[in-house]
């Protein structure tokens, strides 16, 4: 008769899916930490992601502009609405807030040579201004966050745009992290908190606490800098629809959607794997909100989240954002990631260094996302901002490559009839044509039911409704 | 929208309208204060906040005056903001929203009431408010001292960072919610969850406190604060309770993640 | 995002109407795309019932005037049919009506036969109360419907910015606690089980007008109200029972209530005088109707006050 242990020694019946050994390892984590775990970087579960789409380039029915040769703008103007000064950027791509104490010294003036030098932004992030990163940036984002680390009435009359930091899209609903590691006397202090705490920002702001109070406190920033620079209010993609028609109603210059896919230095996992919604379905709920509030002329509309090349940033553009800002691939571009001379990442940290996500830790071997100063002394500041600027220029010419393919003479003037989709989930969410067909999920559908109920009213207008079979 | 071209001087006229009529980006300071002795007097009834702000930073900016009264606020949201310079501003009656706010240097005393959020984020400089204030009174506050002869509403100080607020009557709920740095001078009582997950600092209370937040504990006065409240009190004229106690961090929450498991339900 | 706004005068009555005005103008700021009145006139020994039979967004087709006279025909002939004895039946606007009429029984099935005409809503029902709103300003509302002459004793009051919902009246605050007579509320803030309730309301039996969380408060209220429990105590069991953040005014046939919840994260000034109370989200609203200067202070958290006519 048949041996059922007997077989099973011969072939297994299978493995779970649900408790895989990763999932198996993290409850025995958790078991003897007693807390959830925190970590740096972006989801790691696989979302509908820009892989999903691609473009539609001009053949005999588009004229294409001339790849190498022929004029494609690429300069981008943010905030003209109330702001006296709006922000002009060379290129449609800037660099997003990440703090000093998140990252080195070294690397936030890195980023901001390398910005100016592409005649981009950069962002001051969480826990106040550093003069050599503003010294070194041209444009200059001074954020408004929740704890008001460090902030300073007189720092944000030098910004050129002004940035409330409402949510982000690898936490939504939170506020920032930084583990004691990395709070050194010098980040400690420019925050007024004591060294060496864990600290977690919080997740409201202080001094408002709904977007009535929010409105109004746009009008107080926007009376203390005399209305000199733009506003922006960064979001976490979550309720997109409903929170961009409230942001727009709170009367910014800017609204800033971040994507589920965005990174952070530290956040809890589980926060990391299980808040927010993608880009590519959150920029087409935000052009119709500010569609439908009679803003989408007025309000200009950035975005970020897990991008990493140019048809990312130029898929972002034709779905309707106007300019993209980069994180996590910033901090690649100057090195983050990459096997570095002397540091053992496998033994270390247990993994490869392309995937090393331990920059919550402060022990960066590329010292980048760390305090410490031997590791910091990795980091080159000239030959960052160079690679930095070499990335984002990249990434500008892949754009334009795009969009010139696409018969555009300049980079905004991609829209979403450029685009197809490769699965009917992005093509959902983006509401863009799946390739091949005109079918967009939800979309042809609602348009049928319409159609059908405009015959019926004709029919029943016509004949009054009697039937006559 | 991104505009090809950058927008000319007339285009971006055209567009600018905000639903809520709080933006006033192309006004001119009025320039109707009466300027005598050095002191410069204006009535405020008929202007908006965009334009009681562009007369202060005329007078106080480009005609150095040091002195300005401010007559029939109307307790407009956003006045006096943003103010880097020394120079001494008496509004005669009530604020709104933001008074006060993201000051380095001016001494200003309101006689009237303020809305929430007075003094957010000053540096340095005096506010004396003769009545009661809102809540999330002196936030993110970082220098200076905040005086309030009244009552006070919820999240007095939240996330503050120095200074010294002074409240004469009563507080509300979470007053020192997650304060950072500074002092807290409450003559009455102060609603519950008082102090919690303060950094530091230090909360002196001449009334009762309903109940304390999470890690805030009540330490021993020395003679030196003692000295600080006969001192603070005595600037502004304020009757000094016979006691007060001192709360401070209990700092079981500085490092969280290294507690022992039967202390984390501390959060809970 | 909204401001409220609530005046009492416990000395007889007053002119609430252009008080309410004044107080809700000089809120513009926070709410400009609505506004709405709760009202309470000399009480009468006649029911008066403010409805509407269109929304002002609706498009006006070619039968458009033909279709509301004939519905407004309809209500005058199902309140004879349910046994009421109409008064009069007045045109507020071009699609907003009042009614009196005499009427002794359930207030319940005479709302619920004069709604089931297409397109009529009731706005509000009793012997008091007379809930107004629409779209645009409170001044432009006060305008088109005359407030300017109400007089009564107390009134609350709501100016709203369409965020979650769309640009109408089933959208506009105040919501009147249908179909319990003489209640209403204004709310400011959100509620984060507001599903949980509206579905453990409708088990219940009642209905809503529109999908705003606000309206679960007068809902909620006025079922309490009915099971014999006092408005305060209905007040402060309500700060247990939703979740969120919210400040909001309730009215009643005699009184005037406030809560605002253990968060205290939505604002609300008061000024207690001698013969009058007034309430607003911003210390403007109270000035605009005093503008002498005045004492006035924040409610805390939990709290929940009830000033009576």
């Amino acid at each position: 008769m048949a041996d059922e242990m007997a077989s099973s020694e011969s072939m297994g019946l299978g493995k779970s899916r649900i408790f895989t050994p990763e999932v198996i390892n993290d409850i025995h984590v958790k078991a003897d930490l007693g807390r959830y775990r925190m970590r740096g970087g972006g989801i790691f579960k696989k979302i509908p992601h820009w892989d999903e789409l691609v473009f539609l380039p001009g053949t005999l029915t588009r004229f294409v502009i001339e790849g190498y040769r022929e004029k494609c703008t690429t300069k981008t103007v943010l905030g003209s609405r109330f702001a006296k000064n709006p922000l002009e950027l060379d290129i449609p791509i800037y660099i997003t807030g990440m703090s000093f104490g998140a990252l080195s010294l070294e690397a936030k003036m890195a980023l901001a040579k390398g910005a100016s030098m592409a005649g981009t932004a950069t962002c001051s992030g969480e826990g106040g201004m550093i003069p050599p990163e503003r010294d070194f940036s041209t444009k200059w984002y001074y954020q408004v966050i929740q704890s008001r680390y460090g902030f300073n009435p007189h720092h944000l009359m030098l910004a050129d745009a002004v940035e409330f930091f409402i949510g982000q899209g690898c936490k939504v609903g939170m506020g920032g992290h930084l583990m004691g590691q990395k709070v050194t006397e010098q980040v400690a202090e420019m925050r007024s908190l004591p060294a060496g705490i864990d600290q977690r920002s919080p997740a409201r702001h202080p001094d408002w606490l709904g977007p009535d109070d929010l409105s109004l406190k746009i009008q107080e920033v926007r009376e203390a800098t005399d209305y000199q620079v733009p506003i922006q209010l960064k979001l976490g993609a979550s309720r997109v629809y409903d929170d961009v028609r409230m942001a727009a109603k709170c009367g910014p210059d800017v609204i800033f959607l971040d994507g589920a896919e965005g990174g952070t230095g530290a956040g809890p996992h589980i926060a990391t794997e299980e808040t927010g919604i993608p880009l590519l379905a959150a920029i087409p709920e935000a052009r119709r909100a500010l569609e439908d509030v009679g803003l989408a002329d007025e309000i200009d509309l950035v975005v970020a989240g897990g991008i990493r090349n140019g048809g990312d940033v130029a898929k972002c553009i034709a779905l309707g954002a106007d300019a993209i800002a980069i994180g996590s691939a910033a901090l690649m571009a100057l090195g983050s990631n990459k096997e570095v001379e002397g540091a053992d990442y496998q033994g270390t940290f247990g993994v490869s260094a392309a995937e090393f996500y331990h920059w919550h830790t402060g022990k960066d071997p590329a010292g980048i996302t760390t305090q410490d100063p031997e590791l910091r002394k990795r980091l080159d500041v000239d030959e960052g901002a160079t690679r930095v600027y070499n990335f984002l220029h990249t990434l500008t010419l892949e754009v334009q490559m795009l969009a010139r393919a696409c018969g555009k003479t300049d980079v905004h003037s991609l829209e979403p009839e450029d685009l197809a989709a490769l699965t009917t989930e992005a093509a959902a969410m983006a509401r863009v044509p799946l390739a091949g067909t005109s079918y967009i999920p939800g979309v042809t559908e609602s348009q049928t039911l319409e159609e059908i109920k405009t015959l019926l009213a004709k029919h029943v207008a016509n004949d009054g409704g009697g039937s006559d079979v | 929208m991104v505009a090809m071209n950058p927008p000319t001087e007339q285009d971006t006229r055209g567009v600018r309208n905000d639903i809520r009529g709080l933006a006033e980006p192309d006004a001119e300071a009025p320039k109707v204060a009466r300027i005598e002795g050095g002191t410069a007097t204006f009535d405020a009834a008929d202007l908006s906040p965009r334009l009681v702000n562009l007369e202060l930073r005329r007078l106080v900016y480009g005609e150095g005056v040091r002195e300005i009264r401010v007559e029939n606020p109307g307790a407009k949201h956003s006045i006096a903001v943003g103010l880097l310079a020394r120079c001494r501003i008496t509004i005669n009656g009530s604020l709104g929203y933001f008074g006060a706010t993201l000051g380095d240097g001016p001494e200003i005393h309101i006689t009237g009431r303020v809305g929430w959020s007075v003094a957010e984020n000053m540096m340095s400089g005096v506010v004396v408010i003769d009545k009661n204030a809102g809540s999330l009174t002196g936030a993110a506050m970082r220098g200076g001292d905040l005086v309030v002869r009244g009552h006070v509403g919820a999240r007095t100080g939240i996330d503050q960072k120095g200074g010294t607020i002074i409240i004469g009557g009563n507080a509300g709920s979470m007053t020192g919610f997650m304060m950072q740095r500074g002092r807290q001078i409450i003559c009455g009582d102060v609603g519950p969850g008082m102090g919690d997950s303060m950094y530091d600092g230090a909360i002196y209370v001449g009334g009762t406190v309903a109940a304390l937040g999470v890690d805030c504990v009540e330490e021993e006065l020395t003679p030196d604060d003692e000295e600080l409240l006969d001192r603070k009190l005595g600037i502004y004229r304020m009757d000094r309770p016979d006691t007060f106690r001192k709360f401070v961090c209990g700092k079981q929450l500085y490092n969280y993640d290294n507690l022992e498991p039967s202390e984390r339900k501390l959060v809970l | 995002m909204c401001g409220i706004a609530g005046i009492i005068h416990t000395d007889g009555p007053g002119d609430v109407g252009t008080e309410m005005t004044k107080m809700l103008q000089s809120m513009k700021h926070r709410g400009p795309d609505s506004a709405g009145y709760a009202l309470y006139g000399e009480p009468s020994e006649l029911v008066v019932m403010r409805f509407k039979l269109a929304d002002p967004n609706e498009t006006s087709d070619f039968d458009y005037n033909e279709r509301l006279e004939r519905n407004r025909r309809e209500v005058e002939s199902r309140l004879s049919k349910i046994g009421a004895t109409v008064d009069r039946v007045e045109g507020e606007s071009a699609y907003a009506y009042r009614a009196t009429f005499r009427y002794e029984g359930e207030l319940k099935p005479l709302a619920d036969y004069v709604e089931d005409i297409p397109g009529c809503e009731v706005l509000s029902l009793g012997h008091s109360l007379e809930i107004v709103k629409d779209l645009g300003d409170a001044q432009t509302v006060a305008d088109q419907y005359r407030l300017d002459s109400f007089r009564g004793t107390h009134a609350i009051g709501h100016v709203r910015m369409a965020t979650e919902s769309d640009v109408d009246i089933a959208g506009a605050h105040p919501y009147w606690a249908y179909p319990f007579s003489d209640v209403a509320v204004v709310h400011n803030g959100q509620l984060t089980n507001y599903h949980q309730w509206r579905r453990r309301l409708e088990r219940n039996g009642h209905r809503f007008q529109s999908e705003c969380d606000s309206e679960i408060i007068a809902v909620y209220l006025a079922e309490r109200l009915a099971d014999g429990t006092s408005l305060e105590t209905a007040m402060k069991q309500s700060l247990d029972d939703l979740d969120g953040v919210f400040t909001y005014l309730v009215v009643t046939e005699d009184s005037l209530g406030m809560a605002k919840d253990a968060m205290a994260a939505k604002p609300l000034v008061l000024h207690e005088g001698e013969n009058l109370v007034a309430l607003a989200s911003e210390e403007s609203a109270i000035r605009a109707v005093l503008p002498q200067e005045i004492d006035s202070y924040d409610p805390y958290e939990s709290e929940v006050l009830v000033w009576s006519r």
